[in-house]
């Protein structure tokens, strides 16, 4: 059975400087369908690299990656978009909503690139989303109106607007207190028992605790992969 | 996505920056505005001088003797002393099928003096013909007789300008005023003109038989006159009417086939070309103005969408993160700045048509809005925002995600 991603031999190789730094320095991995992942490691450690490439905001030096059975790995930034925009969900630290625009708007918006829903259609799917993160009646409400932790849900109810396989979080839960955070990775768990895969960036163990799954990397290696559950 | 969604998205960004969007029209909105505004005046102006010339008279045609320049010096239009009454006569007699009416015209610019008052004034003879080439009636009395123009008599009409001043609410038939200390009797008083376009008091003038002002105020013993008007039956046959008054005058001068005619034929189709070539001229400069306005418009439209680019740079890495591909930032840039220059353009001609119209009411001048020219203008602003916003919005769509989103 092939996996939702399969990298091999990933390497990342940022040459800015004197010496080329390898940011990724061969990893290779499968994620199942399904998995609720956590990426750990220090700063510096290649964590963030490799979330940009899973996510298909970067590409790689040299290696593979099969998203879906699919190789994404030497793809257009069209292609790439387009991909990011049937595939992949985003929810970043910090929140990256439009400002001055409705949260029901927000959700709205990667379905305005796909063109999937006709308008009723897609304004329906963007409250039933954000019943579903528990901000019902918060669709008029600007970010501005929000709390961090509301924020978050409507950027989760968003990554959840084109129904990808698989949800990408850059640290999520930095932004947030620690009410806020309980509550963003509870619904996360639900998300993942609901069977959306979860690949999520953190560096706080307690929230790392939620995952099934553990990445430790370490110098653009990963050194530890564990199974919790 | 179509392009109604990246419209709409368009759209959205700036109704959420008002007044930024409204700034970033501003110049726009003054170039096109200026340009409708002092189109509409030039136009309303030249359109009212064609109208004037067309009021000189019916279907007119002026006969000047040679304009003589020896050595590049001109003597000037007028001056010469080829033409005469008698020439005026022959095209009268011989060219009837085509000139309705003859007037030989004498001009002498002289001191009237009625009692206490005097006043100076252009005293013109001409024949009793005037009127109905200059369309130009007595108000009060009479027009001099053809009895009285044979007669070399010494009488006059005079315009209302020369009346209001001589004699104020008095009555002016019947009184006798001194042209150049020679008494003349008032016969009539010509209906009021106006100025023409020019400027020029039409209504200061006197009229007088050109036989009695040939010889008692200019004491020519030549017979030579200044012009001569002369009336068409119609335009039609302008270019014959002037063949055969050529062919006729050159007869009557005997002039060899070598030898240039000593005369010039004028029509106000002619001064009508002229105005047409300086208003074509004005509008090609108005032009020129109006495109460094908008070239100016367009860079500041230019400056606030690179501004905007950098400053929503998030928004552009957060809509490239969740699918938006690079074209369609491109798009929505591109689209944000028509929309703002064609806004703009479209306020720009509201305000130029409203300032105009206010302008020509409180100077009472004539305005004439050219709606082709507002049309144009508007279409112009559209590809100014086309072509200023391309460079942002490619700017905008060339950025990487990553570094989108990581921008602080």
């Amino acid at each position: 059975m092939s996996h939702l991603i399969e990298i091999r031999d990933l390497k990342k190789i940022y040459s800015a400087g004197e010496e080329p730094v390898a940011a990724l320095d061969g990893v290779s991995l499968e994620i199942d369908n399904g998995e609720f992942v956590a990426i750990m490691g220090a700063s510096g450690s290649g964590k963030s690299t490799m979330l940009n490439i899973l996510g298909c905001l970067d590409v790689p030096t040299s290696g593979s990656y099969l998203l879906d059975g699919v190789e994404v790995a030497r793809r257009s930034r069209k292609e790439l978009a387009i991909i990011r925009n049937q595939k992949l969900g985003f929810v970043f630290q910090n929140f990256n909503l439009l400002p001055r625009t409705s949260a029901i708007e927000n959700v709205e918006l990667p379905d305005i690139y796909l063109g999937r829903l006709s308008h009723a259609k897609r304004r329906r799917r963007a409250l039933e989303l954000l019943k579903r993160v528990g901000l019902s009646g918060r669709g008029t409400h600007t970010p501005a109106e929000l709390s961090g932790g509301q924020q978050q849900r409507v950027a989760i109810a968003r990554a959840l607007m084109n129904e990808p396989p698989v949800l990408f979080a850059d640290e999520p839960t930095g932004n947030l207190d620690t009410k806020s955070s309980i509550e963003i990775m509870n619904l996360f768990t639900e998300l993942s028992r609901e069977g959306i895969t979860i690949v999520m960036v953190t560096h706080e163990d307690d929230i790392a605790a939620y995952a099934t799954r553990h990445l430790v990397m370490r110098d653009g290696k990963l050194i530890k992969d564990d199974k919790v559950r | 996505m179509n392009l109604i969604m990246i419209f709409k998205v368009a759209l959205l960004a700036i109704a959420r920056n008002k007044t930024r969007s409204l700034l970033t029209c501003l110049g726009i909105i003054v170039g096109i505005a200026a340009v409708i505004a002092v189109l509409a005046i030039g136009k309303g102006a030249s359109t009212m001088m064609v109208k004037e010339i067309s009021s000189m008279g019916n279907n007119l045609v002026m006969v000047f003797p040679e304009r003589r320049s020896r050595d590049a010096v001109s003597v000037g239009m007028g001056q010469g002393q080829t033409m005469t009454a008698g020439d005026a006569q022959a095209i009268k007699r011989e060219l009837s099928h085509l000139v309705s009416a003859v007037s030989p015209t004498v001009n002498v610019t002289c001191q009237i003096i009625y009692q206490g008052k005097n006043w100076q004034s252009r005293v013109s003879g001409v024949s009793t013909d005037m009127p109905s080439i200059r369309n130009w009636n007595v108000g009060e009395g009479r027009f001099f007789s053809e009895d009285e123009e044979r007669g070399y008599q010494r009488v006059c009409v005079i315009g209302t300008t020369v009346k209001n001043n001589l004699f104020g609410e008095d009555d002016a038939i019947g009184r006798t005023i001194r042209l150049r200390d020679m008494p003349f009797k008032v016969v009539g008083v010509l209906e009021s003109k106006g100025a023409n376009g020019w400027g020029q008091d039409q209504d200061d003038t006197v009229m007088a038989p050109y036989t009695t002002v040939g010889r008692v105020l200019q004491r020519s013993t030549f017979k030579s006159i200044n012009m001569m008007n002369l009336s068409l039956h119609s335009m039609d046959d302008l270019a014959e009417a002037k063949r055969e008054i050529t062919a006729l005058l050159r007869q009557r001068h005997r002039l060899a086939d070598y030898q240039d005619d000593d005369f010039e034929t004028r029509d106000t189709t002619e001064i009508m070309n002229t105005i047409g070539s300086v208003s074509s001229l004005m509008t090609i400069l108005l032009t020129a103005v109006a495109a460094i306005s908008l070239l100016v418009g367009g860079i500041g439209i230019m400056n606030i969408m690179l501004v905007s680019v950098t400053e929503r740079i998030k928004e552009i890495g957060l809509r490239m993160a969740i699918g938006a591909t690079p074209v369609n930032i491109l798009g929505q840039f591109i689209l944000e700045a028509i929309v703002l220059s064609t806004v703009g353009g479209a306020i720009g001609v509201a305000v130029g048509v409203g300032g105009a119209r206010l302008i020509g009411e409180l100077q009472n001048w004539p305005i004439l809005i050219e709606w082709s020219s507002a049309l144009g203008a508007f279409l112009f602003s559209s590809f100014v925002g086309l072509f200023f916003g391309f460079y942002p919005a490619y700017r905008a769509s060339k950025l990487n995600p990553i570094d989108c989103l990581r921008y602080e």
